[in-house]
């Protein structure tokens, strides 16, 4: 009974985000490839990943954008998979390089994130804050992989 | 309202990367293992180091968080001390599916590290090589130097995408070298992970005719180093060939 409640809950908070997000201009580009189910949880307010160098951020997606993949669509075209216990937002994510430059800016994207420590790739001491928070961005439209990344 | 939802997409279950061997479940204790070819300048002063690096898509690391990498970069030569700028390749145990990814990381000396950022899984073919560069870039914004990162594809080293600023040398103590490294989280004696590479196909860094090079000042040439090699602790992470312009390493255990 709980589940069903839970799926319950579920389902009128992705019919308000739809209403919510049926009543503005989407991007032509989007509402052109949207769909019924594309709705999902959205980001509310700007994630930083990296602080304080705050060059990675995942921030709530552009009013009305829908994406073309559903979250599960998208994750099974990127060939990669997510834990049980990990969670799905939208977003717009940017990834500053350096220089002017970005990997990636201002992309929509579907973030997962699960609780999971980063193996280092190095010798390392006490003295070393190791992430525990993993972020996988996959692009909503075309279930590329962008990047996987650590929330500090 | 719009608080994110767990998902239930995932399946549980996950392929092994070859078919000779199962990942094993990771020990409860981190045994970090490197082979690598060190260039250590008397002055400890590096601008620069850069390899191309060929992937292997054989191995086996343990799950759930087991990690096996091939890289090129720039650390400190402190002791004790852990500023790094480095990438490559990576075989990414803790993702789902232990997927083959490029790689970069960095460590800023003062308690601050990136984890490994990664991209394009299962998107380069075995044996691909890929030109990898650390190098150091002025940065008006701190101001201070910085170890950039840089992967500059497949063709020549005269394009190069910036991957990230990478760490200020502040970090880095005044005293650095350069070295290309195959790593594991979880090695030494119980010698769990499989570094990737076979005898027969090895995972190459450099070669004759485009050598390991580093740069010793900024705006210095690029040049082929004196290396030293270093070997693991885990006897089956083995180097057919480590000189000057080329590193290979393989895990003998490794058939494919």
């Amino acid at each position: 009974m709980r589940r069903v409640l839970a799926l319950a809950s579920l389902s009128l908070g992705v019919l308000a985000v739809a209403g919510i997000v049926g009543a503005r201009a989407a991007p032509k580009a989007h509402v052109m490839k949207a769909r019924a189910d594309q709705s999902g949880p959205k980001v509310g307010a700007t994630i930083f990943l990296d602080p304080p160098y705050d060059r990675m951020q995942f921030a709530p997606p552009p009013p009305g954008v829908q994406p073309a993949l559903t979250s599960s669509e998208a994750l099974t075209a990127s060939g990669l998979e997510a834990p049980s216990n990990a969670t799905v937002q939208l977003g717009s994510y940017t990834a500053a390089a350096g220089e002017g430059t970005y990997r990636w800016q201002n992309q929509l994207a579907w973030g997962f994130s699960w609780p999971q420590c980063a193996p280092l790739q190095h010798d390392y001491g006490p003295e070393t804050h190791v992430p525990c928070t993993l972020w996988l961005f996959i692009d909503a439209d075309t279930g590329q992989m962008l990047e996987q990344a650590w929330q500090q | 309202m719009l608080a994110a939802f767990a998902l239930a997409v995932a399946a549980l279950t996950r392929s092994p990367t070859q078919a000779n061997a199962t990942p094993p479940t990771c020990p409860a204790s981190l045994a970090r293992d490197d082979t690598g070819n060190d260039w250590l300048p008397s002055d400890l002063v590096v601008a620069a180091f850069r390899s191309p690096i060929e992937l292997r898509t054989d191995g086996v690391v343990c799950t759930d968080d087991g990690s096996a990498s091939a890289w090129v970069g720039v650390q400190t030569a402190v002791a004790g001390e852990h500023a790094i700028s480095q990438a490559g390749w990576v075989h990414a145990g803790y993702l789902l599916n232990n997927p083959y990814c490029r790689f970069w990381e960095w460590n800023s000396g003062t308690g601050y590290d990136t984890g490994p950022v990664i991209d394009r899984c299962n998107t380069d073919a075995n044996g691909s090589t890929r030109l990898f560069k650390v190098q150091k870039v002025w940065d008006p914004g701190i101001p201070d130097y910085d170890y950039a990162i840089y992967d500059c594809g497949t063709s020549g080293w005269l394009t190069c995408s910036l991957l990230d600023m990478g760490p200020p040398l502040g970090g880095f103590q005044g005293a650095v070298f350069g070295l290309v490294d195959a790593e594991v989280n979880f090695g030494q004696s119980a010698c769990t992970n499989r570094v990737m590479g076979s005898s027969s196909d090895s995972d190459k860094f450099g070669g004759a005719s485009d050598p390991i090079e580093g740069q010793h000042n900024v705006g210095d040439a690029w040049s082929v180093q004196t290396l030293t090699y270093g070997a693991a602790t885990c006897s089956n992470y083995a180097s057919g060939t480590h000189t000057n312009d080329t590193f290979k390493e393989y895990d003998d255990r490794n058939t494919s």
